[in-house]
């Protein structure tokens, strides 16, 4: 079922609805059995007749629960390990075998989320500083907790223990800001993402036909589509959560505001950076063989030079994995890992020369002008990267960028060039808009969430503000029985 | 939650059904026939004496305005294309909320085909269930005519379907349809242009009858024991066209069963002659459905078989009816117009473009 | 070892990671305190300090550190 479709906003009333009818020792219970359900309409197993996919998360959720359990009960650090390794790589080999190796079988859905959600609490466990769950139930409750099953986040078992199975007294005010931030995902996703997706489909599906910067144009269009997109179903997910007085950790926070590639990163996807670097990039880095690499280079390279080759090392690793992880396919581990690599590295190598530049053009970092060149070379550097993402494989989006170089044509925006890519003037024109609303909020809300300002507001104001998201939304949305339905796309790319 | 919230919930969601339903009225998708929908809603209650219901050739065949102005007669068509017979009986329904009409008029073309063709063609079925305004009717209309449930609930809500045409949120003509209800002038009324030559062939001759599609005779004995049940009288129309023999051995079959139930069927194709129908210059469209000087024709032959066979009120200079003496008026203005130009076109022989079904 | 002579150790080691000589660090100091200290050099600066001091921290300690005072606590911990 999709998370924009009548009829799951019919089952989320109808599960919202009962939640708080029971009694709240039974939320947990009956959350657990709206996942499972839930995950028995997705496509995999509603349309595809896979129903024994299910079998995956349970297989999963044992292996660790198993392991967890006997970490715990055992001081035995080769017991420890063992358990560990073996639950690791049941459920790492479980995903590649179902998601990354192409070999056409049916994956279950929310796998590269729900892996990672797991193992993360299993090694919380095994490092002593998370507690363990010693009841299948409500463990597999925190692997298929259904608002995550679709595009994460990826959360942290010591952050979900109280709120997942405590039980949750109705909140007028949780609810209501709940469903407020599903409005405004479902703004992101039907009014912008699915706009901006005609274009970029237009674009990438036909790049043999464009050169010069309707290439770009494609390219941003695509940048746009899959961060509202992503975005979008994280709104809705949060606060579908939020309804159920369950708060998930944010994912996104505003990456286009990010200065360098570093910090784009820690706002975009934030819980698969921080998954990351806690339980691939510290523990790689404090292997013997990292630990002990710089003293071996320190002779021949210097001291400096010596930390850098080994932390650039270990990140290459990680990117690597960040990539693959995305798609299984070299465009994926360019797109989110290589390039990625490529340009934090960069910019750590070139930071003497950069200080240099600035000095002799007097540039002040902090002036508003600096800040928004930094802010629009994060997102060219991006943009760069999702034409790999995007492209079918990377020969295409090699030429696909050939062609955007081969021509100099900024005369395609005012010979109305624009209007041939799938959107006419009135749509192009509501997108932009749209972007700029959406802009807007984000900016705004770097100084507070937005729903908090409008309660103070008198009722008329904010009931006209609600009226006209709501009919905003429902009236430009991209849905109904002309417009064809897409799914999320970070969704399809890593289920 | 306490009582002020569950208030202010429910304040919230009645005004956004509210809003909802308003917004959906207005950008239905315009035409003539949510005009001649809206026309009918916005009718004063319990003025109108005669429901005609059918598809296409329903509503430029028959003149609202001059069966009142010659003959006094209050009608108002119910038609839309395509009109699957299976709708007949809901907007019946639909009609007698506001009117107490005695004679409901049937036009029967409809019936000669099969239902399931229709089925998946959504325009046809929404032309019906789209210009309705939103009731429990219109529910029972929607399950009955949408056999697959997965898709009803973008009927129940059309406004899945219409949202697209938000432009229409600033078009006045529109915006005056907020309730559904906007006067229509000439009372439903589509007069035609354009002149397409058809031959007539008299099939008076073909006593041969084939059963329609099975379907089809279920929802006729379906609707005829509604008609009955409902104590109203109801007339059948066959209004005169370019008929295949198996659409006439179609009707043949129907026509009993009909007047054995005790209605009566008017077949315009037997009165052709009578009427001084001239299929080579009363069509626009090559022998389907007849322009404005056809329309006078039929609508004059309709008018004295109902002054002689029913005893419908003559509702001229009663009060209430006065925007039937504006619609009358505007009608002779209007028919005096096309059929001038329909009459320039044979002269010129400047023929319709051929309708490609 | 005694609390003070840990910190004038620590603040060698935060010194030479970071290469400023001016750094101070006591109990309240975190990341947020030391403009490079990111979770790049949150990495080094445990195997540093881990190496300065002869000690090794658990996974979990380097992950929950909150500030500088804890790192001493848990260097004094070890060593005793």
């Amino acid at each position: 079922m999709s998370i924009t479709s009548f009829y799951f906003l019919c089952f989320f009333a109808a599960v919202l609805f009962l939640y708080y009818v029971i009694p709240k020792k039974a939320q947990w219970g009956f959350l657990l059995f709206v996942s499972l359900a839930y995950f028995m309409t997705s496509t995999e197993v509603a349309d595809s007749g896979g129903w024994y996919v299910v079998f995956y998360p349970l297989g999963a959720v044992a292996a660790v629960y198993l392991a967890a359990r006997l970490i715990d009960r055992t001081k035995e650090q080769k017991k420890r390990r063992a358990a560990l390794i073996c639950a690791v790589i049941f459920c790492v080999g479980l995903l590649c075998t179902l998601k990354f190796f192409r070999l056409g079988l049916l994956a279950p859905m929310g796998i590269s989320f729900y892996t990672l959600t797991l193992l993360g609490y299993l090694f919380d466990v095994y490092y002593e500083i998370g507690p363990v769950q010693d009841n299948y139930g409500k463990l597999l409750l925190f692997g298929c907790y259904f608002p995550t099953m679709i595009s994460g986040p990826i959360v942290k078992y010591q952050d979900m223990k109280e709120q997942m199975y405590g039980g949750h007294k109705f909140d007028y005010r949780q609810v209501t800001f709940g469903m407020q931030r599903m409005i405004w995902g479902f703004f992101k996703k039907l009014v912008i993402s699915e706009r901006m997706a005609v274009i970029a489909n237009e674009i990438f599906d036909n790049y043999g036909s464009y050169a010069g910067f309707p290439i770009w144009i494609g390219a941003v269009a695509f940048t746009f589509q899959l961060y509202t997109d992503f975005a979008g179903c994280m709104d809705i997910v949060l606060g579908i959560s939020q309804c159920f007085g369950i708060v998930l950790p944010e994912n996104f926070n505003a990456p286009f505001l990010a200065r360098n590639i570093s910090e784009y990163w820690r706002r975009w996807h934030i819980t698969l950076g921080t998954w990351l670097r806690e339980y691939l990039f510290y523990p790689l880095l404090r292997t013997r063989f990292f630990m002990e690499l710089p003293k071996k280079l320190k002779g021949r390279v210097g001291k400096k030079r010596a930390k850098q080759i080994t932390t650039f090392s270990a990140m290459f690793i990680l990117w690597f994995v960040i990539g693959y992880w995305h798609g299984g396919t070299w465009n994926f581990i360019i797109a989110s890992g290589l390039l990625h690599w490529f340009y934090i590295v960069s910019g750590e190598l070139m930071e003497p020369l950069f200080v240099k530049w600035r000095a002799i053009f007097r540039i002040n970092v902090e002036s508003k002008g600096f800040i928004l060149f930094q802010r629009l070379r994060t997102f060219v550097l991006v943009m760069f990267g999702l034409i790999f993402f995007r492209s079918a494989t990377v020969p295409d989006a090699l030429r696909m960028i050939g062609r955007g170089f081969s021509a100099f044509n900024p005369q395609i925006f005012a010979d109305g060039t624009l209007f041939s890519f799938g959107l006419d003037w009135i749509e192009l024109v509501i997108a932009l808009v749209s972007l700029v609303i959406f802009g807007w909020v984000t900016v705004e809300q770097q100084k507070g969430w937005i729903r908090e300002r409008l309660e103070k507001k008198n009722i008329v104001f904010r009931w006209a503000v609600l009226y006209a998201l709501l009919f905003y939304v429902i009236l430009l949305g991209q849905y109904g029985p002309d417009f064809s339905a897409s799914e999320f796309i970070y969704q399809n790319f890593k289920v | 939650m306490t009582k002020k919230q569950a208030l202010k919930a429910v304040l919230f969601v009645a005004g956004f059904l509210f809003i909802l339903r308003t917004v959906t009225y207005i950008v239905r998708t315009s035409g003539d026939v949510k005009d001649r929908f809206a026309g009918f809603y916005a009718e004063e209650e319990d003025t109108i004496d005669m429901i005609m219901v059918g598809s296409s050739p329903v509503y430029p065949y028959y003149s609202a305005p001059k069966l009142y102005g010659e003959e006094g007669i209050a009608a108002y068509p119910l038609s839309t294309n395509n009109q699957r017979p299976k709708a007949i009986k809901y907007l019946l329904k639909e009609a007698q909320k506001t009117q107490d009409p005695s004679l409901f008029v049937i036009e029967m073309r409809m019936f000669t085909m099969p239902d399931e063709e229709w089925e998946d063609t959504m325009v046809f079925t929404r032309g019906v269930t789209d210009n309705m305004k939103y009731s429990w009717n219109r529910i029972e209309a929607i399950n009955s005519l949408v056999g697959d449930k997965s898709e009803r609930y973008t009927y129940y809500f059309d406004i899945f379907k219409y949202h697209s045409n938000w432009k229409m949120l600033v078009m006045p003509s529109q915006l005056a349809c907020w309730r559904y209800e906007k006067q229509s002038p000439m009372k439903g009324l589509e007069i035609k242009y354009g002149v397409g030559p058809a031959e007539w062939t008299d099939l008076s001759a073909e006593t041969g009858a084939l059963a329609p599609a099975e379907e089809q005779l279920e929802v006729l004995s379906d609707l005829l024991s509604w008609i009955g049940d409902s104590g109203k009288d109801a007339l059948f129309l066959i209004s005169p066209y370019v008929m295949s023999k198996e659409d006439r051995q179609k009707f043949n079959y129907i026509i009993p069963i009909i007047e054995a139930a005790g209605y009566k069927v008017l077949d315009l194709n037997s009165h052709v002659e009578e009427m001084g129908l001239d299929f080579a210059t009363d069509f626009y469209d090559y022998g389907s459905h007849v322009n404005a000087l056809g329309e006078a024709k039929c609508t004059a032959f309709l008018g004295e078989y109902l002054q002689k066979y029913y005893n419908l009120p003559d509702r001229r200079g009663q009060k209430g009816y006065e925007s039937w003496d504006d619609a009358w008026k505007l009608y002779q203005e209007e028919q005096a117009k096309a059929e001038e130009s329909c009459l320039k076109d044979i002269e010129e022989e400047n023929w319709a473009p051929e309708v490609i079904d | 070892m005694s609390r003070e002579e840990v910190f004038e150790k620590l603040n060698e080691v935060f010194r030479d990671v970071f290469d400023d000589d001016s750094i101070t660090v006591n109990d309240t100091t975190t990341a947020d305190d030391i403009e490079d200290w990111d979770s790049l050099e949150h990495i080094n600066l445990m195997a540093a300090v881990e190496s300065e001091f002869g000690i090794k921290y658990s996974m979990g300690q380097v992950v929950t550190m909150k500030n500088v005072g804890e790192m001493a606590d848990i260097i004094l911990e070890k060593l005793s």
